[in-house]
């Protein structure tokens, strides 16, 4: 079920999304640990060595654990990381994501797929 | 929308923060599928909850593990306050308080706690000679041998020093003494320091408590006994008497009279002619220290100088005495009443011997009074250059490169061999005076085992002195042997200034009734 999770873009024209990962957190889910670890495994096994875009997705999960926090903010195959939501609660959700400990990368959180798409298109010349 | 209008979510979001603000951490709500702002808000509490819970516990673990270093460091601080830190035995703080202890179960009716007092004999000497880490080993050793002669109940303490004490719980005097033997016993066996055997006896006070005992008055009088015993000899148990107590204060109180009349004319020195055995001819005088206390008479030499050496004043006296006897020589010799050869001989401490500056001192005194240093001779007992250190013997070599003559005094009681003869730095042996009362005070003396001392001090090429010679028999067996002086009652007593001043003057053979010496 989390390889389904991990959903590497098929749009190849855009240089930007051709190279994010694109992480789908499953709606509905108490997100742990364990299942963050799994994500942030799938997302190194993408990345193949190098350090890319990756847009988190998180719309309609019920929680986030603390724990689950520390492994997706502490990401190393990331080069930037936008958090995607929807609702208020996503936005609450994904703020206390970003309000952990310093990330390793620019890291924010947007309501707009599209404006978190060319906000990572951005990042992609920081590198 | 409010909780009026009939949202149940806002009712919960103000019960779930009551509970959280009553110290409820672990509560949370759940927020409704809607994930609106009001769910947004539960999740928001949620999470801050979470962080207020995980902090919370991080904190009480914090407090708990502080909690512990700090119990542990007071355990550890009691422990070093409690004991000692070389040999890890109690200190005197912690014998105290077990000490009362033991009291207050007296007063309920367990039987009286008796304390032992243990002071190593000539520990000082250890240190001295072996140095200080010698000596900490010796007290280790010590401290475990104590360990092992004591019951689960009692207590092992080092006071301080060479200062040991037992508290023996429940004890009858039986038990305290057979406690005090064991310890003597456990003592008796070598210790090995380096390459030498140190022997680590003990001078050991007992006292049994009585009801009316506080602490301070049971260690006080278990202090008072082992001062006793301590003063009395090596190895030796003494239990506490009442008269010991007048003792200890009689001599307190003549220690500091000792220090005022240092210096005062309740001090003053004799002379004690000695006597060129082949002729009577006065060849010097021994200088004598005498104490005329105002109101208890003439105080012995023999009770006031070890007095001066445990309360430090013998440097003080021993300088004094030197003083005035180079000052007497001085005078002499300016009237000149004394003849060529004629030797000043002044007794000096083995304590005295440590201080650097002793010879500085004499070397300007002789230079002062115009004195020719071979004409003072430095008595020093046989002990005192037999155990004596390095220290020591650059005195003495000072001493003789000054021109100083040495002279062994008391010889025959300490632990001279013959090669220590050969090898100390000295010109002069004097013979003890229980030499020539051997085998036993009061019986007939040996003529053949005095001959053989005289040998002995010839062979290794020094002078010899006769002291105590008290009968013309012995003189006139001593003049048999050979060249040698003498001094004794038979001459002459000690004698005060103008009473020698007046035999010099005369130029007299002594002794004086004797007409003549053939």
């Amino acid at each position: 079920m989390t390889a389904l999770w991990l959903m590497p873009t098929d749009v190849p024209e855009d240089p930007v999304s051709g190279s994010l990962i694109r992480l789908v957190l499953p709606a509905g889910e108490h997100i742990t640990r364990d299942i963050a670890e799994a994500f942030a495994d799938q997302a190194r096994t993408a990345a193949a060595g190098v350090r890319r875009p990756v847009l988190l997705v998180i719309t309609g999960i019920a929680s986030l654990s603390r724990e689950a926090r520390g492994v997706l903010s502490r990401s190393r195959s990331a080069s930037a990381i936008a958090v995607l939501g929807g609702s208020a609660v996503d936005r609450v959700l994904a703020n206390f994501l970003l309000g952990g400990e310093p990330p390793p990368c620019p890291i924010r959180y947007f309501g707009d797929e599209g404006a978190a798409v060319q906000w990572l298109s951005g990042r992609t010349h920081d590198r | 929308m409010t909780a009026d209008d009939g949202d149940p979510r806002l009712a919960m979001l103000v019960d779930g923060i009551v509970r959280l603000s009553r110290g409820d951490l672990s509560s949370r709500m759940k927020p409704s599928p809607a994930r609106d702002d009001v769910d947004a808000v539960i999740t928001g509490v949620n999470l801050l909850a979470e962080e207020l819970e995980l902090v919370y516990r991080q904190f009480e673990k914090r407090v708990e593990n502080r909690t512990a270093m700090l119990h542990q460091a007071h355990l550890d601080m009691k422990r070093m306050a409690m004991s000692d830190a070389l040999t890890g035995l109690s200190n005197r703080v912690d014998l105290v308080e077990k000490v009362e202890k033991a009291l207050s179960a007296q007063q309920e009716g367990s039987p009286p706690p008796a304390l032992l007092l243990l002071d190593l004999d000539s520990f000082k000497n250890i240190n001295d000679r072996f140095g200080h880490d010698a000596g900490d080993d010796v007290l280790r050793e010590v401290a475990d041998r104590l360990r092992g002669v004591v019951r689960a109940t009692d207590t092992v303490a080092r006071l301080g020093g060479d200062e040991f004490a037992i508290l023996v719980t429940e004890a009858t005097m039986e038990i305290a003494l057979g406690v005090a033997n064991r310890a003597l016993e456990s003592l008796s066996a070598s210790i090995d320091v380096g390459e030498f055997s140190v022997h680590p006896r003990a001078s050991i006070g007992l006292r049994l408590a009585t009801r009316d005992h506080t602490a301070a008055s049971l260690l006080h009088e278990a202090d008072t006994a082992m001062y006793a015993a301590k003063n009395e000899g090596r190895s030796i148990i003494k239990t506490f008497e009442p008269v010991m107590l007048y003792n200890r204060q009689l001599r307190t109180l003549m220690a500091s009279e000792l220090r005022d009349a240092i210096g005062t004319d309740q001090l003053c020195v004799h002379y004690q002619p000695v006597v060129n055995l082949a002729d009577g001819s006065i060849n010097g005088v021994e200088v004598l220290v005498r104490w005329e206390h105002p109101t208890r008479g003439m105080i012995s030499p023999e009770l006031f100088i070890p007095l001066a050496e445990e309360i430090g004043a013998i440097s003080e006296l021993d300088r004094w005495v030197m003083a005035t006897a180079l000052q007497q020589y001085a005078i002499w010799r300016a009237a000149l009443l004394i003849p060529e050869g004629f030797q000043i001989r002044v007794n000096i401490s083995a304590i005295e011997l440590r201080q650097l500056d002793m010879v500085d001192y004499v070397r300007g005194l002789l230079k002062r009074m115009s004195v020719p240093p071979q004409s003072l001779v430095i008595e020093i007992t046989e002990s005192a250059l037999v155990s004596g250190g390095e220290v020591e013997t650059y005195s003495l070599l000072s001493f003789r490169q000054l021109g100083v003559c040495i002279e062994i005094d008391d010889f025959g009681t300490g632990y001279s061999s013959i090669s220590y003869l050969r090898q100390l730095p000295v010109d002069m042996v004097k013979v003890d005076r229980s030499i020539l009362q051997e085998p036993a005070k009061g019986s007939s003396w040996q003529p053949e085992f005095v001959a053989a001392v005289f040998q002995l001090i010839r062979a290794a090429g020094l002078g010899a002195v006769f002291e105590g010679i008290e009968t013309a028999e012995q003189a006139a067996f001593l003049r048999s042997l050979g060249e040698l002086s003498g001094q004794g009652y038979y001459f002459s007593k000690p004698l005060p200034e103008p009473a020698i001043t007046a035999v010099l003057r005369s130029g007299t053979a002594l002794p004086l009734a004797q007409s003549s010496l053939s």
